[in-house]
C-alpha cells in the first residue's frame, strides 16, 4: 500500500513537471511561432492581437485645424497600409478606451520618436490594452510620409510584432531605428512583415 | 482490500497515461521548431518599445554638444513623464568636444528606469565608464544635464583599457576600428557582452583609434 502511495506521488510529480514548461499561453496546436531576426519578423507571442480586426481611438479632433491632426491622419494612413495587405482590418473607433489609445507628448530631451507602451494582454497573449505616443518635439517638423510610415510601424507593434535591429533587416517596416529621413527603409509592410502579421494574428 | 488495490492500480494507470499525454502535448518540442528565445527573461519591468532616431557617426559628432568619456557616479532620480528616464551624476574623464566644468561633473539622462525598461537596454551602473555623444537638456533647473544622442545606438561602453562596445547598430563607417585579434577568451567575453544586449547588433571598437577618429572628424568639420 505504501509502495503504491509512493508511486502515486511520484507519478503526480511527473505530471506537474511535464506540463507546460516553456509553453506559451496558446493551445498546443496553435503554438505561437516567434520567428526572430533571422526570419525577418519577430512576433511578441505574449502580446499580440487575437485576429486581424481591431480598433484604435484618440482624443485628437477630426479637424484639419486641430494642432495634432497630422498624427490622427498619420494613424489613418498607417492603418490603411496594413489593411491593404488583406491581413488586418484596423479601424478607428469613436469609443474611448485604453485599448488602442493614440496621443501625443512633447519631450525634446530624447531621440525617441514614438513609444508603444502601457500594453497588457490576457492569459492567451491577446492584447487588452496598448498606447501609442508620438513625440511632437521630434516629429512636428517631419513630413506626412514620415509620420505615416512611423504610424504603420507602431501599428505593427499593436498587431504583435517586435522591433528588428540587425543590419539585415533595415529594409523592413519593423526595423526599430529611423534616420533623419525615411531613406531606404520600408514605409509599408514588406513580405516579411506580412508573414509576421499573419503569424501574430492567427491564434 | 482487493477492491481498493484494484482501484488504486486503475488510478495509477490513468495518472500515468495523463502524464504521458500532457508531456507529449506540451513538453515535447521538435528540434526544428520555429521557437527562438530572445530577450531577457529575468527583467520583469514594463517594456517600452521605442522608435529611435539615429544619426551617422559624422552627424553625431556634428550635432553633439558634448562628447565625453565619463564614469557613472550614482543614480540621482527617476521620472516617468513625459517618458521614463533615470538621471545619473557622472565624473568626466576626458572631454573630446564641448565645454563643461570637469570639477562640477555632469548629469546624464538615460531612457528607462526601475519601472520601465526601454528597448530592453540595461541601465547604467555606478562605476561604469562610457564614451557618450550628448545633447544639453532643455527645461532643466540646472545647466549641466545632458541626454544621449541616439540612445543605445550612441552608447560606447568601456570594455577594457583597449576596447569599447557600441551597444547597438553596427556602423559600417567604423568597421576599420574593430580590433582584428581573435582568441577564445575574447570570443567568450564578446558573447557575454552580447547577452546584455539581446537582439541588438553590438560593435567592438579599438578605444584609442575611436577617439582619434572623433578628433579627426572634429578637425574636418
Amino acid at each position: 500500500m505504501r509502495k503504491h502511495a509512493f508511486i502515486l506521488v511520484l507519478t503526480l510529480a511527473l505530471l506537474i513537471c511535464a506540463v507546460p514548461y516553456g509553453s506559451s499561453a496558446h493551445p498546443p496546436l496553435t503554438t505561437c511561432k516567434e520567428g526572430g531576426e533571422m526570419y525577418g519578423y519577430w512576433v511578441d507571442c505574449g502580446n499580440h492581437q487575437a485576429d486581424g480586426a481591431f480598433t484604435w481611438n484618440t482624443s485628437i479632433p477630426n479637424s484639419v485645424a486641430a494642432v495634432d491632426y497630422p498624427y490622427r491622419a498619420a494613424m489613418t494612413s498607417g492603418a490603411a497600409r496594413w489593411n491593404n495587405t488583406g491581413i488586418t482590418s484596423i479601424s478607428l473607433s469613436t469609443v474611448s478606451s485604453n485599448n488602442g489609445n493614440i496621443y501625443t507628448y512633447s519631450d525634446p530631451n530624447t531621440s525617441a520618436l514614438a513609444l508603444f507602451h502601457d500594453y497588457g494582454s490576457d492569459a492567451s497573449g491577446h492584447l487588452t490594452k496598448w498606447k501609442i505616443k508620438f513625440n511632437k518635439s521630434k516629429l512636428d517638423n517631419k513630413d506626412a510620409s514620415f509620420k505615416a510610415a512611423l504610424a504603420a510601424h507602431e501599428l505593427g507593434h499593436a498587431i504583435g510584432l517586435n522591433d528588428l535591429y540587425l543590419s539585415g533587416n533595415t529594409d523592413k517596416l519593423m526595423y526599430g531605428y529611423f534616420g533623419e529621413t525615411l531613406g531606404t527603409r520600408a514605409a509599408a509592410p514588406t513580405d516579411k512583415d506580412k508573414l509576421g502579421a499573419v503569424e501574430a494574428t492567427r491564434h | 482490500m482487493k477492491g481498493i488495490t484494484f482501484n488504486l492500480r486503475t488510478l495509477l494507470a490513468l495518472t500515468a497515461l495523463a502524464a504521458l499525454a500532457a508531456f507529449s502535448l506540451y513538453g515535447y518540442r521538435p528540434a526544428n521548431a520555429d521557437h527562438e528565445i530572445v530577450g531577457s527573461p529575468s527583467d520583469d519591468r514594463i517594456k517600452v518599445k521605442a522608435a529611435i532616431e539615429t544619426l551617422y557617426f559624422e552627424e553625431s559628432v556634428r550635432q553633439a554638444d558634448l562628447i565625453a568619456e565619463v564614469t557613472i557616479a550614482e543614480k540621482l532620480y527617476e521620472v516617468n513623464e513625459p517618458s521614463p528616464k533615470t538621471v545619473y551624476s557622472a565624473a568626466m574623464n576626458q572631454l573630446l568636444k564641448g565645454k563643461a566644468d570637469a570639477n562640477l561633473g555632469i548629469r546624464i539622462m538615460q531612457q528607462g528606469n526601475s519601472r520601465y525598461s526601454f528597448n530592453d537596454n540595461p541601465m547604467f551602473q555606478a562605476g561604469d565608464t562610457y564614451l557618450l555623444f550628448l545633447k544639453k537638456a532643455v527645461g532643466m533647473e540646472d545647466d549641466h544635464t545632458y541626454w544621449i544622442l541616439g540612445e543605445e545606438t550612441s552608447i560606447y561602453e568601456q570594455w577594457d583599457d583597449d576596447r569599447l562596445v557600441k551597444w547597438s547598430l553596427k556602423d559600417s563607417r567604423l568597421a576599420e576600428l574593430t580590433p582584428t585579434e581573435t582568441n577564445a577568451g575574447l570570443q567568450a567575453a564578446a558573447e557575454s557582452v552580447q547577452k546584455k544586449h539581446p537582439g541588438k547588433e553590438i560593435q567592438v571598437l579599438d578605444r584609442t583609434k575611436f577617439k582619434a577618429t572623433i578628433a579627426k572628424e572634429l578637425k574636418r568639420s
